[in-house]
Protein backbone atom coordinates (compact mmCIF):
# COMPACT_ATOMS: atom_id res chain seq x y z
CA UNK A 1 0.00 0.00 0.00
CA UNK A 2 1.30 3.35 -1.08
CA UNK A 3 1.68 6.01 1.39
CA UNK A 4 -0.32 8.41 -0.44
CA UNK A 5 -2.86 6.50 -0.19
CA UNK A 6 -2.77 5.66 3.63
CA UNK A 7 -2.35 9.74 3.78
CA UNK A 8 -5.45 9.90 1.29
CA UNK A 9 -7.74 7.09 3.42
CA UNK A 10 -6.86 9.31 6.92
CA UNK A 11 -7.68 12.44 5.45
CA UNK A 12 -10.96 11.04 4.88
CA UNK A 13 -12.04 9.84 8.21
CA UNK A 14 -9.81 10.83 11.21
CA UNK A 15 -10.18 14.38 12.47
CA UNK A 16 -7.33 17.04 11.41
CA UNK A 17 -6.05 16.90 15.41
CA UNK A 18 -6.42 13.56 16.07
CA UNK A 19 -4.16 12.83 12.11
CA UNK A 20 -1.67 15.36 13.20
CA UNK A 21 -1.00 13.83 16.93
CA UNK A 22 -0.46 10.47 14.89
CA UNK A 23 1.91 11.68 12.17
CA UNK A 24 3.72 13.67 14.71
CA UNK A 25 4.00 10.61 17.57
CA UNK A 26 5.91 8.39 14.24
CA UNK A 27 8.33 11.96 13.58
CA UNK A 28 6.55 12.11 10.27
CA UNK A 29 5.79 15.69 8.41
CA UNK A 30 2.98 17.17 8.59
CA UNK A 31 1.29 20.40 6.47
CA UNK A 32 -0.61 23.03 7.63
CA UNK A 33 -4.35 20.78 7.31
CA UNK A 34 -5.04 18.16 5.37
CA UNK A 35 -4.54 19.64 2.06
CA UNK A 36 -0.86 20.57 2.34
CA UNK A 37 -0.19 17.10 4.42
CA UNK A 38 -1.60 15.16 1.13
CA UNK A 39 1.06 17.00 -0.93
CA UNK A 40 4.05 16.52 1.21
CA UNK A 41 3.22 12.89 0.52
CA UNK A 42 2.81 12.93 -3.17
CA UNK A 43 6.68 12.60 -3.54
CA UNK A 44 7.24 10.77 0.13
CA UNK A 45 10.68 10.75 1.41
CA UNK A 46 12.38 7.36 1.54
CA UNK A 47 11.95 7.85 5.89
CA UNK A 48 8.45 8.50 5.36
CA UNK A 49 7.82 5.53 2.90
CA UNK A 50 9.03 3.25 5.63
CA UNK A 51 6.67 4.00 7.44
CA UNK A 52 4.05 3.51 5.09
CA UNK A 53 2.42 -0.13 6.97
CA UNK A 54 2.62 1.77 10.36
CA UNK A 55 0.64 4.37 9.12
CA UNK A 56 -1.65 1.97 7.37
CA UNK A 57 -2.08 0.15 11.00
CA UNK A 58 -2.53 3.54 12.89
CA UNK A 59 -5.43 3.78 9.91
CA UNK A 60 -6.67 0.42 10.80
CA UNK A 61 -6.30 1.37 14.40
CA UNK A 62 -8.40 4.00 13.95
CA UNK A 63 -11.10 2.20 11.47
CA UNK A 64 -11.54 -0.01 14.69
CA UNK A 65 -11.32 2.65 17.86
CA UNK A 66 -11.80 6.03 16.63
CA UNK A 67 -14.83 8.07 16.21
CA UNK A 68 -17.19 5.79 17.71
CA UNK A 69 -20.84 5.47 18.86
CA UNK A 70 -20.66 1.87 20.74
CA UNK A 71 -22.95 -0.11 22.58
CA UNK A 72 -22.04 -3.31 25.02
CA UNK A 73 -23.76 -6.65 26.00
CA UNK A 74 -23.34 -8.39 28.90
CA UNK A 75 -23.83 -12.00 27.57
CA UNK A 76 -23.67 -15.76 28.88
CA UNK A 77 -19.97 -16.94 29.28
CA UNK A 78 -21.38 -19.54 27.00
CA UNK A 79 -23.01 -17.07 24.21
CA UNK A 80 -19.54 -15.14 24.12
CA UNK A 81 -17.44 -18.40 23.84
CA UNK A 82 -19.33 -19.63 20.99
CA UNK A 83 -18.99 -16.18 19.39
CA UNK A 84 -14.89 -16.22 20.01
CA UNK A 85 -15.35 -19.92 18.07
CA UNK A 86 -17.34 -18.63 15.33
CA UNK A 87 -15.22 -15.48 14.80
CA UNK A 88 -12.40 -17.42 14.40
CA UNK A 89 -13.30 -19.64 11.51
CA UNK A 90 -13.37 -16.21 9.67
CA UNK A 91 -9.75 -14.67 10.91
CA UNK A 92 -8.41 -12.98 8.16
CA UNK A 93 -5.02 -14.57 6.83
CA UNK A 94 -3.40 -11.10 5.68
CA UNK A 95 -3.55 -7.47 7.20
CA UNK A 96 -6.32 -5.24 6.79
CA UNK A 97 -5.96 -2.40 4.42
CA UNK A 98 -8.67 -0.43 4.43
CA UNK A 99 -7.07 2.78 2.67
CA UNK A 100 -8.50 1.99 -0.63
CA UNK A 101 -11.89 0.88 0.70
CA UNK A 102 -12.09 4.31 2.16
CA UNK A 103 -11.61 6.15 -1.13
CA UNK A 104 -13.95 4.10 -2.85
CA UNK A 105 -17.02 5.67 -1.34
CA UNK A 106 -19.24 4.65 -5.02
CA UNK A 107 -22.59 5.77 -4.32
CA UNK A 108 -24.73 2.70 -5.86
CA UNK A 109 -23.16 0.92 -2.80
CA UNK A 110 -25.09 2.69 -0.89
CA UNK A 111 -28.51 0.80 0.16
CA UNK A 112 -25.93 -2.38 0.62
CA UNK A 113 -26.02 -3.97 3.85
CA UNK A 114 -22.86 -3.95 5.82
CA UNK A 115 -20.34 -6.29 4.57
CA UNK A 116 -17.82 -8.30 6.84
CA UNK A 117 -14.39 -6.74 5.03
CA UNK A 118 -12.09 -8.55 7.72
CA UNK A 119 -11.93 -10.67 11.19
CA UNK A 120 -9.07 -9.82 13.42
CA UNK A 121 -7.15 -10.50 16.26
CA UNK A 122 -6.18 -7.40 18.38
CA UNK A 123 -4.22 -7.34 22.00
CA UNK A 124 -6.78 -7.91 23.73
CA UNK A 125 -9.36 -9.37 21.72
CA UNK A 126 -11.23 -10.24 18.24
CA UNK A 127 -12.63 -7.86 16.48
CA UNK A 128 -15.19 -8.43 13.12
CA UNK A 129 -14.77 -5.55 11.09
CA UNK A 130 -18.11 -4.11 8.82
CA UNK A 131 -17.76 -1.86 6.12
CA UNK A 132 -20.86 0.43 4.45
CA UNK A 133 -21.57 3.42 2.71
CA UNK A 134 -23.76 5.82 4.53
CA UNK A 135 -24.03 9.43 4.02
CA UNK A 136 -23.52 12.75 6.61
CA UNK A 137 -24.44 16.40 5.29
CA UNK A 138 -22.43 19.13 4.68
CA UNK A 139 -22.96 22.75 3.65
CA UNK A 140 -21.49 23.86 0.31
CA UNK A 141 -21.82 27.37 -0.97
CA UNK A 142 -23.10 27.69 -4.05
CA UNK A 143 -22.96 30.31 -7.07
CA UNK A 144 -25.22 33.40 -6.74
CA UNK A 145 -25.25 33.61 -10.62
CA UNK A 146 -25.91 29.66 -10.93
CA UNK A 147 -28.86 29.87 -8.32
CA UNK A 148 -30.69 32.99 -8.41
CA UNK A 149 -28.86 34.87 -10.75
CA UNK A 150 -30.21 38.59 -10.35
CA UNK A 151 -33.89 38.20 -8.65
CA UNK A 152 -32.97 38.93 -5.29
CA UNK A 153 -30.59 41.90 -4.39
CA UNK A 154 -31.48 40.94 -0.37
CA UNK A 155 -29.57 37.54 -0.84
CA UNK A 156 -26.10 37.67 0.47
CA UNK A 157 -24.88 33.66 0.03
CA UNK A 158 -26.98 30.34 -0.62
CA UNK A 159 -25.90 27.35 0.33
CA UNK A 160 -26.97 23.96 -0.05
CA UNK A 161 -27.08 20.93 2.21
CA UNK A 162 -25.00 18.56 0.32
CA UNK A 163 -25.54 14.27 1.11
CA UNK A 164 -21.68 13.46 1.28
CA UNK A 165 -21.58 9.41 1.05
CA UNK A 166 -18.64 8.06 3.51
CA UNK A 167 -17.22 4.44 3.86
CA UNK A 168 -18.09 3.49 8.00
CA UNK A 169 -16.25 1.02 9.57
CA UNK A 170 -18.62 -0.73 12.39
CA UNK A 171 -17.11 -3.22 14.34
CA UNK A 172 -18.29 -6.08 17.13
CA UNK A 173 -15.28 -6.76 18.90
CA UNK A 174 -14.96 -9.93 21.42
CA UNK A 175 -12.46 -9.45 24.48
CA UNK A 176 -10.39 -12.09 25.07
CA UNK A 177 -11.19 -12.40 28.67
CA UNK A 178 -15.15 -11.39 30.84
CA UNK A 179 -18.08 -11.59 28.83
CA UNK A 180 -19.27 -8.12 27.54
CA UNK A 181 -19.30 -7.93 24.04
CA UNK A 182 -18.54 -4.71 22.44
CA UNK A 183 -20.27 -2.87 18.99
CA UNK A 184 -18.71 0.29 18.07
CA UNK A 185 -20.07 1.94 14.86
CA UNK A 186 -18.59 4.90 13.04
CA UNK A 187 -19.59 7.83 14.15
CA UNK A 188 -18.12 10.73 12.74
CA UNK A 189 -18.56 14.63 14.35
CA UNK A 190 -21.45 15.15 11.69
CA UNK A 191 -23.01 12.15 11.00
CA UNK A 192 -26.80 12.16 11.87
CA UNK A 193 -27.51 10.33 15.17
CA UNK A 194 -30.79 8.63 13.29
CA UNK A 195 -28.38 7.26 10.32
CA UNK A 196 -26.57 5.57 13.07
CA UNK A 197 -29.55 4.07 14.92
CA UNK A 198 -30.43 2.20 11.32
CA UNK A 199 -27.11 0.98 10.49
CA UNK A 200 -26.79 -0.66 14.10
CA UNK A 201 -29.58 -2.78 13.18
CA UNK A 202 -28.14 -3.93 9.98
CA UNK A 203 -24.94 -4.74 11.72
CA UNK A 204 -26.55 -6.74 14.57
CA UNK A 205 -28.45 -8.60 12.21
CA UNK A 206 -25.12 -8.85 9.67
CA UNK A 207 -23.06 -10.44 12.34
CA UNK A 208 -26.25 -12.86 13.45
CA UNK A 209 -26.00 -13.99 9.96
CA UNK A 210 -22.30 -14.52 9.87
CA UNK A 211 -22.04 -16.24 13.16
CA UNK A 212 -25.19 -18.39 13.21
CA UNK A 213 -27.28 -17.02 16.05
CA UNK A 214 -28.48 -13.70 17.07
CA UNK A 215 -26.37 -12.63 20.50
CA UNK A 216 -26.71 -8.77 20.27
CA UNK A 217 -29.53 -7.87 21.17
CA UNK A 218 -29.98 -6.58 24.61
CA UNK A 219 -27.50 -3.54 25.44
CA UNK A 220 -26.12 -2.89 28.88
CA UNK A 221 -27.94 0.56 30.39
CA UNK A 222 -25.25 3.18 30.82
CA UNK A 223 -27.78 5.25 32.40
CA UNK A 224 -26.28 5.06 36.03
CA UNK A 225 -22.92 5.82 34.80
CA UNK A 226 -23.75 9.61 33.94
CA UNK A 227 -24.03 10.64 37.63
CA UNK A 228 -20.86 8.14 38.93
CA UNK A 229 -18.59 9.21 36.35
CA UNK A 230 -19.58 12.98 36.73
CA UNK A 231 -19.24 12.38 40.66
CA UNK A 232 -15.68 10.71 40.84
CA UNK A 233 -13.09 13.16 40.31
CA UNK A 234 -10.27 11.07 39.64
CA UNK A 235 -11.98 10.40 36.26
CA UNK A 236 -10.47 12.92 33.72
CA UNK A 237 -12.07 16.71 33.50
CA UNK A 238 -15.58 17.04 33.02
CA UNK A 239 -15.72 19.54 29.96
CA UNK A 240 -19.71 19.18 29.17
CA UNK A 241 -22.99 18.50 32.01
CA UNK A 242 -26.78 18.80 31.58
CA UNK A 243 -28.35 18.21 34.33
CA UNK A 244 -32.15 18.87 36.11
CA UNK A 245 -32.61 20.54 39.62
CA UNK A 246 -35.16 19.92 42.46
CA UNK A 247 -35.71 23.95 41.97
CA UNK A 248 -37.52 22.86 38.67
CA UNK A 249 -34.72 24.05 36.31
CA UNK A 250 -32.17 22.15 33.18
CA UNK A 251 -29.13 23.69 32.97
CA UNK A 252 -26.20 23.07 30.80
CA UNK A 253 -22.38 23.95 31.23
CA UNK A 254 -19.52 23.56 28.54
CA UNK A 255 -16.02 24.28 29.15
CA UNK A 256 -14.36 26.40 26.74
CA UNK A 257 -10.37 26.32 27.69
CA UNK A 258 -8.82 23.03 26.40
CA UNK A 259 -8.09 21.94 30.22
CA UNK A 260 -10.34 23.41 32.09
CA UNK A 261 -13.03 21.19 34.30
CA UNK A 262 -16.10 22.14 35.18
CA UNK A 263 -16.07 19.95 38.35
CA UNK A 264 -13.69 22.84 39.82
CA UNK A 265 -15.71 25.64 37.39
CA UNK A 266 -16.77 28.22 40.68
CA UNK A 267 -19.87 29.53 38.82
CA UNK A 268 -20.90 25.43 38.71
CA UNK A 269 -19.84 24.65 42.34
CA UNK A 270 -21.69 27.89 43.69
CA UNK A 271 -24.38 26.66 41.97
CA UNK A 272 -24.01 22.87 43.27
CA UNK A 273 -23.30 24.03 46.69
CA UNK A 274 -26.76 26.83 46.62
CA UNK A 275 -28.86 23.33 46.73
CA UNK A 276 -29.42 21.30 49.52
CA UNK A 277 -30.73 18.20 47.04
CA UNK A 278 -28.02 16.69 44.43
CA UNK A 279 -28.36 17.64 40.71
CA UNK A 280 -29.28 15.22 38.60
CA UNK A 281 -27.13 15.00 35.18
CA UNK A 282 -28.33 13.57 32.41
CA UNK A 283 -25.65 14.03 29.69
CA UNK A 284 -22.00 14.30 30.40
CA UNK A 285 -18.64 14.44 28.64
CA UNK A 286 -15.17 13.51 30.20
CA UNK A 287 -11.92 14.03 28.82
CA UNK A 288 -8.71 12.29 29.65
CA UNK A 289 -5.34 13.36 29.16
CA UNK A 290 -2.83 10.55 28.05
CA UNK A 291 0.88 11.36 27.03
CA UNK A 292 2.24 10.76 23.79
CA UNK A 293 5.79 12.45 24.84
CA UNK A 294 6.85 15.47 27.30
CA UNK A 295 5.17 17.88 24.61
CA UNK A 296 1.78 16.11 23.56
CA UNK A 297 -0.62 14.74 25.02
CA UNK A 298 -3.96 12.23 23.30
CA UNK A 299 -6.88 14.13 24.63
CA UNK A 300 -9.75 11.00 23.98
CA UNK A 301 -13.51 12.31 24.86
CA UNK A 302 -16.19 10.20 26.21
CA UNK A 303 -19.69 11.23 25.52
CA UNK A 304 -22.91 9.68 27.53
CA UNK A 305 -25.68 11.63 26.61
CA UNK A 306 -29.38 11.12 27.38
CA UNK A 307 -32.25 13.86 27.89
CA UNK A 308 -33.70 15.27 30.93
CA UNK A 309 -37.03 13.22 30.16
CA UNK A 310 -35.37 10.16 30.15
CA UNK A 311 -34.18 11.19 34.11
CA UNK A 312 -36.87 11.56 35.62
CA UNK A 313 -38.13 8.22 34.35
CA UNK A 314 -38.92 5.20 37.04
CA UNK A 315 -35.97 3.27 35.06
CA UNK A 316 -33.79 5.41 32.99
CA UNK A 317 -32.15 3.64 30.27
CA UNK A 318 -29.08 4.12 27.57
CA UNK A 319 -27.99 2.05 25.43
CA UNK A 320 -24.84 3.50 24.23
CA UNK A 321 -21.86 5.66 24.82
CA UNK A 322 -19.33 7.54 22.20
CA UNK A 323 -15.83 7.91 22.17
CA UNK A 324 -13.74 10.46 20.29
CA UNK A 325 -10.42 11.99 19.66
CA UNK A 326 -8.66 8.40 19.83
CA UNK A 327 -5.34 8.31 18.43
CA UNK A 328 -4.89 4.72 19.02
CA UNK A 329 -6.68 1.95 20.02
CA UNK A 330 -5.19 2.09 23.86
CA UNK A 331 -6.27 5.29 23.84
CA UNK A 332 -9.94 3.35 23.15
CA UNK A 333 -9.42 1.11 25.62
CA UNK A 334 -8.52 3.42 28.13
CA UNK A 335 -12.26 5.60 28.07
CA UNK A 336 -13.22 1.83 27.59
CA UNK A 337 -11.85 0.40 30.50
CA UNK A 338 -13.12 3.48 32.36
CA UNK A 339 -16.73 2.13 31.42
CA UNK A 340 -16.30 -1.35 32.59
CA UNK A 341 -14.66 -0.23 36.08
CA UNK A 342 -18.13 1.51 37.05
CA UNK A 343 -19.67 -0.69 35.27
CA UNK A 344 -19.01 -3.62 37.32
CA UNK A 345 -19.14 -1.49 40.10
CA UNK A 346 -23.11 -0.43 39.22
CA UNK A 347 -23.14 -4.09 38.72
CA UNK A 348 -22.16 -5.26 41.87
CA UNK A 349 -23.91 -2.82 43.73
CA UNK A 350 -27.08 -3.87 42.22
CA UNK A 351 -26.69 -7.63 42.76
CA UNK B 1 9.25 42.60 41.27
CA UNK B 2 5.99 43.98 43.10
CA UNK B 3 2.93 45.24 41.81
CA UNK B 4 3.87 48.62 42.91
CA UNK B 5 6.96 48.43 40.81
CA UNK B 6 4.99 46.99 37.68
CA UNK B 7 3.05 50.00 37.90
CA UNK B 8 6.08 52.27 38.25
CA UNK B 9 7.74 50.30 35.19
CA UNK B 10 4.84 50.85 33.24
CA UNK B 11 4.10 54.62 33.76
CA UNK B 12 8.08 55.35 33.08
CA UNK B 13 8.45 53.17 30.22
CA UNK B 14 5.00 54.88 28.52
CA UNK B 15 5.45 58.04 29.88
CA UNK B 16 2.20 60.06 29.27
CA UNK B 17 0.55 57.64 26.91
CA UNK B 18 -2.85 56.89 27.47
CA UNK B 19 -2.44 53.30 27.00
CA UNK B 20 0.27 53.06 29.84
CA UNK B 21 -2.50 54.34 32.50
CA UNK B 22 -5.22 52.33 31.03
CA UNK B 23 -2.77 48.92 31.34
CA UNK B 24 -2.00 50.11 34.82
CA UNK B 25 -6.46 49.96 35.24
CA UNK B 26 -6.25 46.58 33.70
CA UNK B 27 -3.73 45.23 36.35
CA UNK B 28 -5.81 46.91 38.95
CA UNK B 29 -8.59 45.18 37.99
CA UNK B 30 -7.42 41.58 37.80
CA UNK B 31 -5.34 41.70 40.75
CA UNK B 32 -9.14 41.83 42.49
CA UNK B 33 -9.98 39.05 40.94
CA UNK B 34 -10.09 35.90 42.27
CA UNK B 35 -7.35 33.46 40.02
CA UNK B 36 -10.38 30.91 39.36
CA UNK B 37 -11.96 33.56 37.35
CA UNK B 38 -8.89 34.97 35.20
CA UNK B 39 -8.98 31.70 33.27
CA UNK B 40 -10.67 33.47 29.85
CA UNK B 41 -10.38 37.16 29.78
CA UNK B 42 -11.50 38.59 26.35
CA UNK B 43 -11.00 42.11 25.31
CA UNK B 44 -14.78 42.03 26.18
CA UNK B 45 -14.00 41.31 30.01
CA UNK B 46 -10.95 43.57 30.22
CA UNK B 47 -13.20 46.41 28.92
CA UNK B 48 -14.52 46.37 32.42
CA UNK B 49 -11.39 47.88 33.39
CA UNK B 50 -11.72 50.99 31.32
CA UNK B 51 -13.04 54.11 32.82
CA UNK B 52 -16.14 53.39 29.60
CA UNK B 53 -16.67 49.81 31.27
CA UNK B 54 -17.88 48.07 28.32
CA UNK B 55 -16.58 49.68 24.87
CA UNK B 56 -13.27 47.88 23.15
CA UNK B 57 -10.89 50.65 21.96
CA UNK B 58 -7.88 51.20 19.75
CA UNK B 59 -6.68 52.60 23.26
CA UNK B 60 -7.21 48.96 25.28
CA UNK B 61 -5.95 47.15 22.62
CA UNK B 62 -2.76 49.46 22.75
CA UNK B 63 -3.37 48.96 26.73
CA UNK B 64 -3.06 44.83 26.16
CA UNK B 65 -0.06 44.97 23.75
CA UNK B 66 1.80 46.31 26.52
CA UNK B 67 0.58 43.68 28.88
CA UNK B 68 1.38 40.68 26.50
CA UNK B 69 4.45 42.58 24.87
CA UNK B 70 7.90 43.04 26.63
CA UNK B 71 6.12 43.10 30.08
CA UNK B 72 4.94 39.65 29.79
CA UNK B 73 2.12 39.80 31.90
CA UNK B 74 -0.48 37.96 30.18
CA UNK B 75 -0.45 34.98 27.74
CA UNK B 76 -2.50 35.14 24.65
CA UNK B 77 -4.24 32.45 23.21
CA UNK B 78 -7.34 32.03 20.37
CA UNK B 79 -10.23 30.26 20.66
CA UNK B 80 -11.41 28.80 16.84
CA UNK B 81 -15.90 29.37 16.39
CA UNK B 82 -16.49 27.54 13.15
CA UNK B 83 -19.60 28.24 11.15
CA UNK B 84 -21.83 25.67 13.46
CA UNK B 85 -20.87 27.32 16.44
CA UNK B 86 -18.97 24.29 17.51
CA UNK B 87 -15.45 25.84 19.43
CA UNK B 88 -12.07 24.73 19.76
CA UNK B 89 -9.52 26.19 21.89
CA UNK B 90 -6.54 26.37 19.28
CA UNK B 91 -2.75 24.92 19.98
CA UNK B 92 -0.52 27.91 20.34
CA UNK B 93 1.47 27.17 17.15
CA UNK B 94 -1.68 27.11 15.45
CA UNK B 95 -3.19 30.51 17.32
CA UNK B 96 0.27 31.67 16.63
CA UNK B 97 0.05 30.74 12.37
CA UNK B 98 -3.51 31.93 12.15
CA UNK B 99 -2.36 35.64 13.61
CA UNK B 100 1.00 35.50 11.23
CA UNK B 101 -1.36 34.09 7.58
CA UNK B 102 -4.82 35.28 8.73
CA UNK B 103 -5.82 31.66 7.94
CA UNK B 104 -6.57 28.85 10.61
CA UNK B 105 -6.65 25.24 10.32
CA UNK B 106 -9.65 23.61 11.48
CA UNK B 107 -8.92 21.04 13.69
CA UNK B 108 -11.67 18.73 12.88
CA UNK B 109 -11.85 19.10 9.09
CA UNK B 110 -8.59 20.16 8.82
CA UNK B 111 -9.09 22.40 6.03
CA UNK B 112 -8.18 26.05 5.72
CA UNK B 113 -10.59 29.18 7.20
CA UNK B 114 -9.44 32.19 5.65
CA UNK B 115 -10.35 35.33 7.20
CA UNK B 116 -8.81 33.65 10.49
CA UNK B 117 -9.72 36.94 11.92
CA UNK B 118 -13.47 36.70 12.04
CA UNK B 119 -13.53 33.33 13.61
CA UNK B 120 -11.30 33.66 16.36
CA UNK B 121 -11.50 34.79 19.23
CA UNK B 122 -8.43 35.91 21.70
CA UNK B 123 -8.46 35.27 25.03
CA UNK B 124 -5.95 36.03 28.05
CA UNK B 125 -4.79 34.40 30.53
CA UNK B 126 -1.94 36.22 33.48
CA UNK B 127 1.31 34.93 33.06
CA UNK B 128 3.23 33.54 36.43
CA UNK B 129 5.26 36.77 36.55
CA UNK B 130 1.77 38.61 36.90
CA UNK B 131 0.87 36.26 40.06
CA UNK B 132 4.64 37.10 41.65
CA UNK B 133 3.61 40.41 41.65
CA UNK B 134 0.50 40.36 43.36
CA UNK B 135 1.44 38.24 46.31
Amino acid sequence: MSITSTILGMSKRIPWSVGSLILYSMGLPRGRGWEKTIEAYEEPTKRASKAADDLENALTEHALAGEKLVRLYDLEPTEIAALREALKTHVSEVPLELSQLILDTNSDVASAAPLLVGVVVVPGGIAAVYSSIRTMPEREALSMDETIGETRDDVESVFAMVNVPYRAFDVVFLPAWGTRAELRMDFPISAPQESIALAVNQVEVAFAEDVGFEALSSPTNLFPLIDKMYQDTAEGIVVELHFNTTAGSTHSARTRRRSANLRTDPYHNAGVKGLTAPIQPFSVTIRWQLPVDAKRNALPELTLHSGSAEREKANPFLGTFVVRRCSSISDFDHVRDRIHHHLDAEQSDAA
Amino acid sequence: MTIGELKEEILGKWEGAPAAALSVCIIEYLASLPAEELKFLTFRSLAKATPSKMVVTAELAAAVNILTGSLSLLDVHGLLIDEYEREYDLDDDEFAAARTTNSVVHPETGQIITNAAAHIVPYFVPTDRFYRAIK
